[in-house]
């Protein structure tokens, strides 16, 4: 494969990146201006909004970012599993049967210490 | 096709991890189904019952020896010796921590947990073949020492210590995984055998790639055994963490790096010592001048023993620098006489220390009269003092002498003279220890209660016992650690 | 314009300098963090172009695992982070200097 066979990919790149910036342009040009205090709530109509949005995230959303990081990243050597899982047999069946092992009680550990509790 | 496989892949051969697994799997259940608050006894008993068990394992299998997992890993004497003196340090760290942990307000199961998590990463380093399975293994160890290091959560210094441990430790990931990149990218392969055939073959017109890879992989093994300039971060995770910790990471861990460190290269660089030695000369030099020159000015037992684990380390890379088997002998030798003498001086430091929540501590102020006072006690930390020092009749000085005569005898005359030298500076650190408890009078009135356990008492006999047996008789453990090495080249 | 080995060789070597620069010179942990991240994916890209170039699939296999280290190594990263961020109200490295070497 050399890049000459990326060209289609390039043309849809530009064209779509182009049309994007075309039309982003055009309503800044073309559309009505009207500035008044509602307009720069956050909120056009409907909520008042509450205090600033830049606020620290509560160390709950840590640990959820812990757990779904390490269980997420599992998932990478079951997808090669899979895909050869006729020529693997039953040795990568076995093999996998015990990572999966190992990763359950990991589960159970996890939910027994209540990190997986919101509260 | 399923029992070929099998067969081939000579699984048995792994049977001590394999029950390590089992075991730490085993604890966790224990430790979920225990009672809040309550499980640290239970999971401490399956721990213990478990180590037994890895070592019967080891030893069921010490006449299969050979390649496994098609070469990924090789169990040799050498794997043999580390896994017996990794599984009883270990054993002997769990087994005294018990009171101490709820001393250090740190009564968690996670922190048995750990201490055997890490022994796993520890026995997949001492047995790799395989860059992939020393990266695994020492990732493993690392990051259940990062947890151990910041177990004592309340504490600023123990956070502190465990986050400048992480970052160092993982800034040292991303080197070993370039270095091995660049290694795999120049010789097609992880395995060591592999990269010592194409060492061998195109030992004259190497590529720089290859150059480079190995000094990353260089840098990398100076961060896990703290080497000077890479040893910024030991003293501080050293201090920070919980003092069981400490004696663990300060003797466990570094065996562990010691020997994956010989391995590879010995084995998987060893045609290229000659292009190394300058390096490591003055890495050896500087290790072993620096670490001294800052443990001089400590005020911290505890701090004292961090740096002076640096400049030990320093003698290990003079043995290591001799690439020939009396080298790694006597670098085995010296791991295991550490390991005795470094344990046995910080659970008397755990005996001695004034106030366990107190963020700094273990000053040399709280052993002054200790002679007096607990005479038994002062006269182990004496006998344990001399021996880090390198006095005759302790172990240590057996253990110098290895390493030194060893450096002499390939011609590194100038750097055992060095060595010698560093060996008379640290005296001073050392006999202050000495000189506060017998010839310092006694301040009663700051004198706090001595924390005992039965555990503690008992370990801290063993260790001097056998500091003064090896001492007097050090042939059988030489000749245990030359057999071990036989193998190897 | 052909794309080499070298080009993957040299891209991964910036990446894997604006890594290192990255750990040296910033003070957020998080950040330093990212940094150590750069580091290992510009080491993971090297070992694809490698095992690609030398139609050898082990480099590939060494990613996978990278992958995952790099993943445990954020998990206890980020909890040290937060453990560290109670007890001190920050999380700029600059803070910590109760330890001195």
């Amino acid at each position: 494969m050399t890049p000459n066979d990326f060209l289609p990919v390039l043309i849809t790149f530009f064209v779509v990146g182009g049309f994007a910036g075309i039309t982003l342009i055009a309503t800044h040009i073309l559309g009505p201006k009207r500035y008044s205090k509602e307009k720069h709530d956050i909120y056009e109509c409907g909520l008042d909004y509450i205090g600033d949005s830049r606020k620290p995230f509560s160390v709950k959303f840590y640990l959820v970012a812990v757990l779904f990081v390490i269980f997420d990243l599992e998932v990478v050597f079951m997808y090669p599993w899979a895909v050869n899982f006729r020529h693997l047999g039953l040795f990568g069946f076995v093999s996998m049967g015990i990572f999966l092992v190992i990763l359950t009680v990991g589960l159970l550990y996890e939910w027994k210490k209540g990190a997986l509790e919101w509260e | 096709m399923f029992d070929n496989l099998i067969a081939g892949m000579h699984v048995g051969r792994i049977l001590p991890e394999i029950v390590l697994v089992g075991v730490v799997l085993l604890a966790i259940l224990t430790d979920v189904i225990s009672p809040r608050g309550k499980s640290t006894g239970p999971v401490r008993l399956v721990s213990l019952a478990g180590l037994i068990g890895v070592l019967v394992a080891t030893i069921l299998k010490k006449d299969d020896f050979g390649q496994a997992f098609g070469g990924m890993v090789m169990i040799d004497g050498f794997t043999f010796f580390f896994r017996v003196v990794l599984t009883f340090i270990t054993f002997i760290i769990i087994y005294v921590s018990e009171k101490y942990i709820g001393l250090a307000k740190i009564r968690i199961a996670e922190y048995y947990l750990m201490l055997l998590l890490a022994l796993f990463g520890m026995m997949l380093m001492v047995m790799a073949n395989d860059l992939l399975i020393l990266f695994l293994g020492i990732e493993t160890m690392s990051i259940c020492l990062y947890t151990l290091v910041g177990m004592s959560r309340h504490k600023a210094s123990s956070n502190e210590g465990a986050l400048k441990y992480f970052l160092l430790g993982a800034f040292t990931t991303g080197f070993f995984v370039y270095g091995i990149a660049l290694i795999y990218g120049s010789t097609g392969s992880t395995n060591l055998t592999d990269i010592m055939v194409y060492f061998r073959t195109v030992n004259t017109a190497m590529p720089v790639i290859a150059w480079a890879g190995v000094g990353l992989i260089l840098i990398a093994f100076a961060f896990k055994t703290s080497l000077v300039p890479f040893h910024w971060w030991s003293p501080d995770a050293y201090e920070g963490a919980p003092t069981t910790i400490t004696a663990f990471m300060s003797t466990a861990p570094k065996a562990a790096a010691f020997a994956a460190f010989i391995r590879v290269f010995y084995v998987g660089f060893g045609d290229l010592s000659s292009g190394l030695e300058p390096v490591l000369w003055w890495i050896a030099v500087l290790t072993m001048t620096v670490g001294n020159l800052i443990a001089l000015r400590q005020d911290s037992v505890k701090r004292m023993l961090a740096f002076s684990s640096i400049t030990h380390a320093g003698y290990l890379v003079v043995a290591l620098l001799t690439w020939e088997q009396m080298g790694a002998s006597a670098i085995l030798f010296y791991l295991v006489v550490y390991a005795i003498m470094n344990i046995g001086a910080f659970l008397v430091a755990i005996a001695v220390n004034r106030d366990e929540s107190d963020e700094k501590g273990y000053s040399y102020e709280d052993y002054r009269g200790l002679g007096f006072r607990k005479p038994i006690l002062a006269f182990a930390m004496m006998i344990f003092m001399l021996s880090l020092t390198g006095i005759p009749p302790t172990a240590g000085f057996f253990g110098k002498y290895y390493i030194f005569s060893a450096a002499v005898k390939s011609g590194f005359v100038g750097l055992a003279v060095i060595g010698v030298l560093n060996s008379a500076v640290s005296v001073y650190y050392y006999l202050r220890v000495i000189i506060m408890m017998y010839l310092k009078e006694r301040d009663e009135e700051k004198e706090a209660p001595i924390f005992w356990a039965g555990e503690m008492v008992s370990i801290m006999f063993i260790c001097v016992v056998l500091v003064i047996v090896i001492g007097i008789k050090p042939d059988w453990l030489l000749s245990i650690a030359q057999a071990s090495v036989s193998g190897l080249m | 314009m052909e794309l080499t080995l070298n080009h993957y060789l040299i891209l991964s070597a910036i990446i894997f300098a604006i890594g290192v620069t990255g750990v040296l010179t910033r003070r957020n942990v998080l950040i330093i963090l990212m940094s150590v991240e750069l580091m290992l994916n510009s080491a993971n890209m090297t070992l694809i172009a490698f095992s690609h170039y030398l139609q050898n699939i082990d480099g590939m296999v060494f990613v996978f695992f990278t992958m995952t280290v790099a993943a445990a190594e954020v998990g206890i990263g980020l909890a040290i982070v937060v453990t560290m961020f109670r007890n001190k109200g920050t999380i700029d490295v600059g803070n910590f200097n109760l330890l001195k070497g």
